[in-house]
């Protein structure tokens, strides 16, 4: 439903920067695509492309089949309505209250509208209101101000203000970055009910991997106005591909602690004679299996889990363990087999 | 009580009459000029903000005309300019002299420094909230009013305070011109014929005028700010 065929942006100043270079894009109907990079990488830029914030220098946006980058202003603007936004700062108008707020991009009936079809009466805008306030659970603040609002609760009034027209698709810039870790799950929460029962699709631009992990479908990781990898969330989290994606994984993980404690020779990586440390990495397909605990009884070696870390994502887990094996030499070798062959992905960790 | 004020001022008696006028005409070139540059101020200021480099009708000559236009104006003294703008109003209002006369002067006077202030207060506007409105398909007759206009309502009350008493000042200096109203009055009697009782009457009439000013500009800050 939405499409960026080749789009750049270049930004002419002093320097001329290129902040996007030739993107090409597709995002389906009904499912939450996740843009992440450093700041910098250029999702911002790409982000406000979708809706004409910023004008292309190069390529074309659609969506349903209609040419955004073609479009007269007048045109744009009624597109806009059908795409809602919300931002990093909530961006409220701290002289409406919250109704207001929420009521500004409904076009009122107004003597010189009278026959607009578009147009709202004052009873259907209450009417509507009513109902977002409902739907972002803000019902009893109704005619506070923005200012007696926490982060979440203001992020909450965003979100009901960008529904108001009924968006088929919604951006989100950066939306739970100036907020805490429990406001970002309720706020995160609230957009995949939001994508779930009214069907709406969420494009979303972070720079952290936990808000990827729990809400996004699909993943898209940016860097130097290009996007480097792109794939289903399990996919990526399970066999990254690029630098830039693994670094984003390790800020999740804490298996990348394992490396540096064996660079300071850390007592728990130090090995005995005969022991071997090995990093294990598994998804969905073989899970459901107790492989350790049957190996370790079929060769009849000791399996010590000294680290690890396991996701759930989209319901499958998907792990990480750091293991040292100690048993006979041999015995070792056609346990790291058995694993090999149930399709575990086993990485050496050398040691001194 | 109107012993006691003849006591301390004892020129009122005789020049009683004349000061009541003179009061009227401050109050009238006050009102006059004031509104007049409160429209024009605001439009220009507006139009400032909304062609000035990323501005939402971001037009490059219209803005520098403009800018300019209004530094050459605010830095002419202001008894200069007044003289230099009789012609004018002679053509605009059929008098350089009187009240009627004052009022072009008054409002070339205020427009510049008005339009100033105004565009200082629209640009405390958060770029994030045009931002968002342009998202929602605001057109940009709906951002400057519904967004820009509407959401400096408090610091637009604060700036046409700041005005309004420049403006008292404004009408006084006009009185060197014959203009009449309390400056015209306190250089006639106050200054010229030594009447220094009268001198201090208008000073204490337009401080009154200074207050109320100020005092309704605190109450829409203060009923507007959120």
């Amino acid at each position: 439903m939405l499409k960026l065929k080749d789009v750049s942006k270049t930004f002419h100043g002093k320097e001329n920067i290129d902040a996007v270079k030739h993107v090409n894009l597709e995002i389906q109907e009904g499912e939450i695509f996740g843009l992440i990079g450093f700041s910098g990488a250029g999702k911002s830029t790409l982000i406000r492309m979708i809706n004409l914030l910023e004008r292309p220098s190069q390529g074309q946006v659609w969506i349903d089949g209609i040419e955004l980058t073609a479009l007269n202003e007048k045109e744009l603007r009624k597109i806009r309505k059908k795409i809602g936004m919300i931002f990093q700062h909530f961006n409220l108008m701290r002289s409406r209250t919250i109704a207001q707020n929420i009521a500004y991009p409904l076009k009122r009936r107004t003597f010189w509208r009278k026959n607009d079809p578009e147009a709202w009466s004052k009873n259907e805008i209450q009417q509507k209101v009513a109902h977002l306030l409902k739907l972002v659970e803000l019902e009893d603040k109704a005619n506070a101000y923005p200012s007696e609002l926490s982060g979440g609760q203001k992020q909450r009034v965003a979100i009901a203000r960008a529904l108001a027209n009924d968006p088929k698709i919604l951006l989100c810039d950066e939306a739970t970055s100036a907020l805490d870790p429990q406001t970002t799950q309720s706020i995160l929460k609230l957009l995949k009910q939001v994508n779930q029962t009214l069907g709406i699709t969420i494009v979303l631009i972070t720079h952290e991997m936990g808000v990827i992990k729990e809400i996004c479908d699909r993943v898209g990781v940016m860097e130097d106005g290009e996007i480097k990898e792109l794939g289903n969330v399990v996919d990526v989290f399970a066999d990254p591909k690029e630098t830039i994606t693994r670094n984003f994984i390790a800020t999740t993980s804490n298996i990348s602690k394992i490396y540096e404690l064996v660079k300071q020779r850390s007592e728990i990586t130090v090995l005995r004679p005969g022991e071997r440390m090995v990093l294990l990495s598994y998804n969905t397909i073989n899970t459901n299996q107790a492989l350790i605990s049957q190996i370790s009884r079929d060769y009849e070696v000791d399996a010590n889990i000294i680290f690890g870390n396991i996701e759930v994502l989209q319901n499958k887990p998907l792990g990480r363990l750091v293991v040292i094996f100690s048993g006979k030499e041999e015995n070792i070798a056609s346990a790291i087999e058995r694993l090999k062959a149930k399709e575990v992905k086993v990485e050496e960790i050398e040691t001194w | 009580m109107v012993e006691l004020l003849i006591q301390i001022f004892p020129n009122l008696a005789k020049l009683g009459d004349e000061f009541v006028e003179a009061i009227g005409d401050t109050l009238q070139m006050i009102l006059f000029s004031g509104a007049a540059s409160f429209i024009l101020g605001t439009f220009f200021g507006v139009v400032l903000i909304v062609t000035r480099k990323n501005g939402i009708l971001q037009n490059r000559l219209i803005y520098n005309v403009l800018d300019k236009a209004i530094n050459v104006i605010r830095s002419i003294p202001y008894l200069i300019l007044m003289m230099m703008i009789i012609p004018l109003s002679r053509i605009l209002m059929g008098t350089g002299i009187g009240v009627k006369g004052a009022i072009v002067p008054l409002v070339f006077g205020t427009v510049p420094f008005f339009a100033r202030q105004i565009e200082t207060a629209i640009a405390e506007v958060d770029k994030g909230l045009i931002e968002a409105s342009q998202a929602m398909g605001s057109s940009p007759w709906e951002i400057i009013f519904r967004v820009y206009l509407k959401e400096s309502i408090p610091s637009i009350a604060r700036v046409t305070m700041v005005t309004a008493v420049n403006l008292v000042g404004l009408t006084a200096m006009a009185g060197a011109l014959g203009s009449g109203g309390l400056g015209d009055f306190a250089i006639r009697y106050g200054y010229q014929r030594n009447m220094t009782d009268m001198t201090y009457a208008s000073v204490i009439v337009i401080l009154i005028m200074v207050s109320i000013i100020q005092m309704i500009g605190n109450l829409i800050i203060r009923k507007t700010s959120h």
